[in-house]
């Protein structure tokens, strides 16, 4: 019966990420206005972001480097995300750098906007599949 | 996977609705006054707090995908919340029944021997299994670990090593070192999820020996070794390295040789434990499960020989002492398994009863 644990915990891993990748892009969307959240949650959200962002990016370079390595679960995500984004690794390990370094300039590219929605949809799926898995969530 | 590329916008009734629904769980559980009971009760304020900010947060933001996002995270939340509150029912119900305090007694050594942050709740259910909630406190979502732990409710007190399988598994959750095993398995091509399962259910077995010895193995075998034959599934290690792991991380000779009845009764072949891919980081599962458990099996077999001849005089609260020299009688015959639960269950009223 440990599946049901997995998938529990697989379904939080994926949620988790969602919302880190969430609450950046509002953090950052708040900025342009009077912020609804306190300077510092806004400046943990993106600094929670730009720490997942190093680990996924490790990832990424472990898909075409022979000794770089990662936990099989990032390095799942970070396939999923250069499948659904059409680009080769390197390119996306690229892209991840624009998306980190935007964060620290607290601005969002269209390049690093989509990249965060892009693994929120990925997160998001996998966690709903994950729940589904656990009991019926649909009649 | 194939993403979604549809983006429904939310529903504000939906977001109503869904208010509506945490508010009603956490009203429910407002009657809750007792330890560990107050676990339940906290866990539910907080999966309210955070569902309450983010629909707050959805509310205010103009991109739709946002939005969206609160939403489900709301959404699932709630749906896993529902999922303990049944489990739940299940522990409330399981505290009429007088085995429930014994119960808690091996939880609590347990947690307290394993370090775990918080305590689970455990309760009489269909089978040995562990469930919980989110414990990504360091980035994402603030909420506290919350666990629950399941026992099979028919089954015998003597299979209780089982459960410190299942907290194991709730151990490794907060332990960060074990990504280094993990990204091993990335150095040695093995990057399917299914490895990292396998690693895991290893490292359990692993942590639950060092906590109880040569009883979890009796435990384990005389629940599960038939089946296992028959039991193929990819996220499981063979079962023939699982054995081989288990009786490879107790080292002490002497107990070792105390322990020959139980070993002699399951064929465990090292060539063809050493199949299983995982195989090669045997030596360092060891090691990590040696070093993240604060107080492993500590038992002398001359203890345990004396002990044999009189189980009443085994020390309040040693459990290790208690289900390794039970099952020893079992096995060594001199015990009929009957007599050893009913031993082991006046050895745990006593206990309970001096607490």
């Amino acid at each position: 019966m440990t599946k049901k644990w997995f998938l529990i915990e697989g379904a939080s891993r994926n949620m988790n990420i969602a919302m880190i990748c969430t609450d950046a892009i509002y953090a950052i969307n708040q900025l342009s206005g009077k912020p609804k959240w306190t300077k510092e949650k806004l400046e943990s959200s993106i600094e929670n972001a730009k720490s997942f962002l190093r680990d996924f990016s490790v990832a990424v370079e472990s898909m075409y480097r022979n000794d770089v390595f990662s936990d099989p679960f990032m390095f799942s995500l970070a396939d999923e995300t250069a499948k659904s984004i059409s680009v080769r690794p390197k390119q996306l390990l690229s892209i991840t750098r624009k998306t980190i370094s935007d964060l620290s300039d607290k601005l969002l590219s269209s390049e690093a906007y989509n990249l965060l929605t892009v693994i929120i949809k990925i997160t998001q799926q996998a966690a709903v599949h994950k729940c589904e898995s656990i009991k019926p969530i649909i009649l | 996977m194939r993403i979604n590329q549809t983006n429904y916008p939310v529903i504000p009734i939906s977001e109503k609705a869904l208010l509506a629904k945490i508010d009603k769980i956490a009203k429910d559980c407002s009657r809750l006054d007792q330890y560990p009971m107050t676990l339940f009760k906290d866990h539910v304020k907080e999966i309210k707090r955070e569902v309450e900010t983010r629909l707050s947060d959805s509310a205010s933001t103009t991109d739709p995908i946002l939005r969206k996002q609160y939403y489900l995270f709301s959404w699932l939340s709630i749906w896993l919340l529902s999922d303990q509150l049944e489990k739940f029912t299940l522990v409330e119900a399981s505290t009429n029944d007088p085995m429930w305090s014994h119960l808690n007694i091996v939880i609590d050594d347990l947690v307290h021997r394993l370090g775990l942050s918080s305590k689970p709740l455990p309760f009489f259910g269909s089978s040995f299994y562990c469930t919980g909630s989110f414990a990504y406190t360091e980035r994402g979502i603030p909420v506290s670990p919350f666990y629950q732990v399941s026992t099979e409710s028919q089954e015998s007190i003597l299979f209780w090593p089982l459960l410190a399988h299942e907290i194991a598994h709730l151990k490794l959750h907060e332990t960060d070192e074990v990504q280094n095993l993990r990204r091993e398995l990335s150095r040695h091509n093995l990057r399917s999820e299914k490895y990292r399962e396998r690693l895991d259910e290893a490292l359990c077995d692993i942590i639950a020996t060092v906590l109880y010895g040569p009883a979890y193995i009796a435990a384990f075998g005389t629940k599960f070794w038939q089946i296992l034959d028959e039991y193929h599934d990819e996220s499981y290690p063979s079962n023939q390295f699982r054995l081989f792991v288990m009786f490879k991380t107790i080292k002490d000779e002497d107990l070792g040789h105390l322990f020959n009845s139980i070993r002699n009764n399951f064929e465990v072949n090292e060539r063809l434990a050493r199949r299983e891919k995982i195989s090669f980081l045997t030596d360092e599962m060891i090691e990590f499960g040696e070093n993240l458990v604060r107080n492993p099996v500590d038992v002398d077999g001359t203890r345990i020989i004396d002990f044999c001849s009189d189980p009443d005089r085994i020390d309040k609260r040693r459990l290790d002492y208690l289900f390794n020299t039970l099952w020893l009688m079992i096995y060594q015959g001199t015990k009929t398994f009957d007599a050893a639960t009913n031993m082991a269950e006046s050895l745990l009223e006593r206990w309970t009863k001096r607490c």
